[in-house]
């Protein structure tokens, strides 16, 4: 056996201290008990000193002094004196301390008083005083002596048993442990160094001990080890390489943020070289890896309420800060030690989530554009004859998704009864032959109205040629065919325009010819009087004939003109008078003026002409008297004003518009007003050539011709000049970007039976921020206002069909909706006098407010924001709005 | 009957008249409580009065006052009489009154006391030439004795008892060489516990002895000490001595 090392080992050192503080601490307590017993003790034995000395002592005492016996007295005293902790003994006769033995004393002290009492003539006389003093001061030292040497020896004693229980602990028990502990720290789960054995004797099997168990148990646990390590390692290499080699991101971190381990798909994901740096970087991944650290509060929270939470897309952050879409699972485990962590994957969703933004940004565009375009997708699963339709495909046919379930046999029956059978066998075909679909024909609007539409599709087929879908596009092509229409019109007055110009031209030479011929007759017979009455006749005739021709030239673009740079308004401000001249008393005549109108290169005379002809024709719509209103505007027409009318360019124009409050007109009336000769008088109340003769001014200043009339309604003359540039009036042309046009978030119901004004309307709006919601008159308008609660401002056209038109309709939600905001938009002058039968006021501010037809982009967003900034729905007049 | 009482009307009359103006017919009834510390054969003791005893009831006799008198030791009886716990102690020296303030002597003396000092008969013979000769001897006395007191306070070995039968004992015992005691005193003591002794040659004088009253008892000094000069004059004290310490003087 080994002798044994000493050395000093903190575990036997730890004991030693333990069993000297414990000792200690007992010896300190019993010592206190025991003192305080002795206190109590030694005070009880001075009590009963005093109680012996009162028994025992008193009559000898009593004796003495009756005798007066010195002697005895103080040997008595002093005899008392002598007992433990009496400190002094006294006779005191009165007041005067007769004897004394002991010393008097200053610290604590116990005394008792005993009279000496003598039986003297059968009287009982005290004749002194013995005064007995106990010291507790003595008695106190005595304690402090005792519990100095109990506490000297029990800590001497102490001490020897520590010493030698430590170096029995060092020796049984320390130095094995810390072989034990070193055989440990020597231990390499995966190597097996040989089995643990102690520097001592061994013990049989029958007497082992403690160490031996331990020893035993040692040996075993590492063999168990040994095992476990090499079912772990095969375990490890098992999973490390997929953990290594995982395309998404596996970690670890502790609850509060803190990574803990990392496979290199998530350095690599988060743009860190290595999974080393990245755990050693991110110490707190909600503020270093989530862009939204409210993000992993949830998911945390989600994990302690579950265990887990399925994956979720959010935003990470990589390295510098860029951020990335992922898509994060967790859950939560305990180790070994009962700490609990999370562990989770990541992927990288970014070109996934980037390409799911784009694809809804795009399909956002689309469907605006497919809105602003009137488009409506199909698509019809043959089998099944399941049919699905896009808005837009309810919308042409005038109808909101849940009106008409969307089917083939209902779109069947809203096809033009003329045009249906071609459809259903294009159709047909179409699925037979694999021909593609294109065809136009007509459907019934649910307003009645017959539309165009446009019509593009395809049939896919199975792999046995069996048709599945087909699907496709329709669109409105109502707009177009108008256009064509318009350009048709154009066309043919152009043509017009040339043949009459020519033919004028011709006849206006042919007619100089007899004009001039029957002025030289009138000279060679200047006394024939019944030649000259015939001659002067005949030069009637010619003049007359000239005016006509005259009139046709001036609708000819082939008539030549002197243009000048003017302002119209002066023109007009002259020709108030003569205007007003043309007309009855009963028409009433208005005039509104731009005072910062620009400026037009016109022909002034020809303008005169166009103007007192539009008064003329306004005053023939109202027989019965009305009123007529002349205004001037600055306008600039955008380009998809241009788009709608081909027969007119963008740019700035000054407008000039004329309105009655007349009879209206049809739209086939309409069509062919400009046409020269086209008249609605009765034979001889008209040549028909004054409207023809205005287009032919407008084509020759460059210009263009708007007319808004509705039977009934009144018509409006908008005439379009463009604006002429001087030197000294020249200025940029300053379009308003969108970025920089009055914007909002609100909610605007817009209301236009025209559904290509109202998705220009839309677009324009959405473009801004609003929100919008659409109807298609003032009924529906009302319906839409029951069922929406959050508009803002009702955008409303004047006349629509319907029995409501915009005032009526404005009046109405004015009254059921008060905190909704009205702006009122219009082509037509609606008469004053017809705003007498409503609320004056209120309605007077409106059409102050009107938003003239056309109206651009920036004009739209001025006054919609003006509205929607007014702080109520006042009913008191205001200046008409200042249209650029 | 009351024909009798009406003829010895004057007898009643003297005789009613006399009680009311015999004052010390009601002072007789408080009898005066005397202390003496001198025993046998001077002061009483179980079967005599003694000396004393017989004196100073004479005296107080013959002005009408009834005493009681018992033995206390010595410095006891001053006190009590001093305190007033007793009326007066007897048989003292003169000069008492100057260490007890409250105490009132007689002036007329009731008898002498022969102070004396004895040795064991075997002891060598001790001369007396004045107390300072007593110096080398350890000397005894019993407490109170003011006369010893009073001259032996130069000397340094003086040994003090309670009673005269314990200074014999030291004296016996050889604890003390010289007894200081009375004469008559020590030889009855010595008799009776049959102990040889010696009286010191020459003897110490003897010493007039008197009687002490509280002072609330002064208004009867004059009385008493009139009634000790009768006594002198008409022989009583003497037979008293004769009769009380006579055998002693054979």
């Amino acid at each position: 056996m080994k002798k044994p090392v000493f050395k000093r080992d903190p575990l036997a050192t730890n004991f030693l201290v333990a069993i000297i503080a414990f000792s200690s601490l007992i010896t300190l307590a019993s010592t206190a008990l025991q003192l305080r017993s002795d206190y109590v003790y030694m005070v009880s034995s001075l009590h009963s000193t005093f109680a012996e000395i009162e028994t025992g002592h008193l009559d000898t005492l009593k004796d003495s002094v009756w005798l007066l016996d010195e002697k005895q007295i103080n040997s008595h005293l002093l005899g008392l004196t002598e007992r433990r902790d009496i400190v002094k003994a006294s006779i005191t006769i009165g007041d005067q301390e007769r004897w004394t033995a002991g010393v008097s004393i200053q610290g604590r002290k116990m005394t008792a008083n005993f009279p000496l009492k003598q039986l003297h003539r059968k009287e009982l006389l005290q004749i002194a005083v013995l005064n007995v003093t106990g010291s507790i001061d003595a008695i106190y030292q005595r304690l402090i002596n005792k519990a100095t040497v109990i506490l000297l020896s029990n800590g001497i004693k102490t001490f020897i048993v520590g010493l030698f229980v430590y170096f029995l602990f060092q020796t049984w028990i320390a130095r094995h442990l810390t072989k034990m502990a070193d055989f440990a720290d020597a231990f390499k789960p995966g190597e097996l160094s040989g089995m643990l054995t102690l520097d001592r004797t061994p013990n049989s099997k029958e007497k082992q001990d403690d160490l031996d168990h331990m020893v035993n148990a040692f040996n075993r646990m590492q063999i168990s080890i040994k095992a476990s390590y090499d079912a772990l390692s095969n375990s490890e290499e098992k999973y490390r390489s997929i953990f290594e080699n995982a395309a998404e991101g596996i970690f670890q971190s502790t609850t509060d943020g803190q990574l803990v381990s990392a496979n290199p798909a998530m350095a690599h994901i988060l743009n860190y070289t290595s999974p080393e740096e990245l755990i050693s970087e991110i110490t707190d991944m909600g503020r270093q890896l989530y862009l939204n650290q409210s993000d992993r509060d949830k998911c945390v929270e989600q994990l302690m309420i579950k265990g887990k939470f399925d994956a979720k897309e959010m935003q990470w952050k990589r390295k510098g800060g860029l951020p990335l879409w992922v898509l994060v699972s967790g859950r939560t485990f305990e180790n070994s030690n009962g700490d609990q962590f999370l562990e989770g994957t990541i992927q990288d969703i970014s070109i996934r989530k980037e390409a799911e933004i784009a694809l809804r940004e795009s399909q956002e565009h689309l469907s605006m554009v497919m809105q602003a375009s009137n488009a409506g997708f199909w698509i019809r699963d043959i089998p099944s004859n399941k049919v699905i339709w896009s808005e837009g495909n309810y919308r042409l046919l005038g109808y909101e998704p849940d009106e008409i379930e969307a089917s083939y046999e209902h779109w069947v029956m809203r096809i033009h009864p003329s045009d249906r059978e071609r459809v259903v066998a294009v159709i047909k075909n179409a699925m037979d032959s694999h021909i593609e679909i294109n065809m136009e024909y007509r459907v019934v609007h649910s307003d009645g109205q017959i539309r165009w539409i446009k019509n593009i599709g395809k049939t896919l087929f199975d792999a046995n040629g069996t048709p599945t879908v087909t699907c496709g596009i329709q669109i409105d092509v109502a707009h177009r065919k108008e256009l064509e229409k318009q350009l048709r019109t154009s066309q043919k007055l152009e043509a017009i325009g040339q043949l009459t110009g020519g033919i004028a031209h011709d006849f206006n030479n042919i007619l100089g010819i007899i004009h001039g011929n029957f002025e030289i007759l009138q000279r060679m017979l200047p006394d024939n009087k019944k030649a000259l009455g015939r001659i002067k006749t005949g030069l009637k005739g010619a003049e007359r004939g000239e005016e006509i021709t005259r009139k046709l030239l001036n609708f000819s673009t082939t008539k030549t003109d002197e243009k000048k740079i003017v302002k119209i308004n002066e023109f007009i401000r002259e020709m108030a008078d003569l205007i007003s001249k043309s007309l009855t008393v009963k028409i009433e005549v208005n005039f509104e003026f731009d005072e910062d109108i620009w400026l037009v290169d016109i022909d002034p005379g020809d303008f005169q002409d166009v103007l007192i002809n539009l008064a003329l024709n306004a005053r023939d719509a109202m027989p019965d008297g009305g009123n007529l209103k002349i205004e001037s505007h600055n306008k600039v027409l955008d380009e998809i004003y241009s788009q709608r009318n081909p027969q007119a360019a963008s740019g700035e124009f000054v407008m000039l518009s004329v309105g009655d409050t007349g009879h209206g007109m049809t739209a086939e009336v309409k069509e062919r007003v400009c046409e020269p000769f086209f008249t609605t008088k009765e034979h001889g109340k008209g040549t028909g050539l004054g409207l023809s003769m205005v287009y032919g001014f407008l084509q020759r200043s460059g210009g263009h011709l708007k007319i808004y009339s509705e039977p009934d309604e009144g018509t409006t003359f908008c005439l379009y000049l463009p604006r002429a540039t001087d030197a000294t009036q020249s200025q940029e042309i300053c379009y308003d970007k969108t970025s920089d046009l009055p914007r909002g978030t609100e909610t605007i119901l817009i209301v236009d039976d025209e559904i290509g004004l109202r998705n220009v309307a839309v677009f324009y709006l959405k473009e801004l921020g609003y929100k919008t919601v659409v109807a298609k008159d003032g009924q529906h308008a009302l319906e839409v206002l029951k069922s929406t609660t959050n508009i803002d401002l009702l955008f409303s056209d004047v006349v629509m069909p319907g029995g409501l038109d915009g005032y009526q309709l404005s009046l109405a939600v004015h009254e059921q909706y008060p905190e909704i905001k009205i702006l009122l938009t219009s082509g037509i002058t609606k008469k004053p006098a017809e705003l007498s039968n409503h609320d004056v006021g209120y309605l007077v501010t409106l059409d102050n407010e009107l938003l003239r037809k056309p109206y651009n982009q920036p004009e739209l967003s001025t006054a919609i924001r003006r509205i929607l900034d007014k702080s109520e729905n006042c009913d008191v007049a205001t200046e008409a709005p200042e249209i650029k | 009957m009351a024909n009798f009482f009406w003829s010895c009307r004057i007898y009643i009359f003297i005789i009613i008249f006399g009680f009311c103006f015999q004052p010390h017919l009601t002072k007789s009834a408080d009898k005066l409580m005397l202390s003496t510390a001198t025993k046998a054969p001077w002061g009483p003791d179980k079967t005599s009065p003694g000396y004393i005893g017989l004196t100073v009831k004479e005296a107080f006799r013959r002005i009408h006052r009834e005493i009681d008198l018992f033995y206390l030791p010595p410095e006891r009886g001053l006190i009590n009489a001093n305190n007033g716990v007793d009326d007066g102690d007897v048989f003292r020296i003169a000069g008492i009154e100057k260490e007890y303030p409250n105490l009132v002597m007689v002036p007329e003396s009731v008898g002498h006391f022969e102070f004396s000092g004895f040795t064991l008969a075997d002891h060598s013979p001790v001369g007396f030439t004045g107390w300072s000769s007593l110096e080398p001897y350890l000397l005894g006395m019993v407490t109170g004795w003011k006369y010893y007191e009073f001259n032996t306070t130069s000397n340094s070995h003086v040994a003090k008892t309670s009673s005269p039968k314990l200074l014999l004992g030291l004296l016996r015992d050889r604890k003390i060489d010289v007894m200081l005691l009375e004469r008559w005193m020590a030889q009855e003591l010595a008799q009776l516990y049959n102990v040889k002794i010696r009286r010191i040659i020459p003897s110490f004088p003897s010493m007039p002895m008197y009687i002490y009253l509280n002072k609330k008892h002064a208004s009867l000094v004059p009385e008493v000490s009139a009634a000790l000069v009768s006594m002198k004059r008409d022989g009583s004290l003497q037979r008293i001595h004769d009769l009380t310490l006579g055998v002693y003087l054979k």
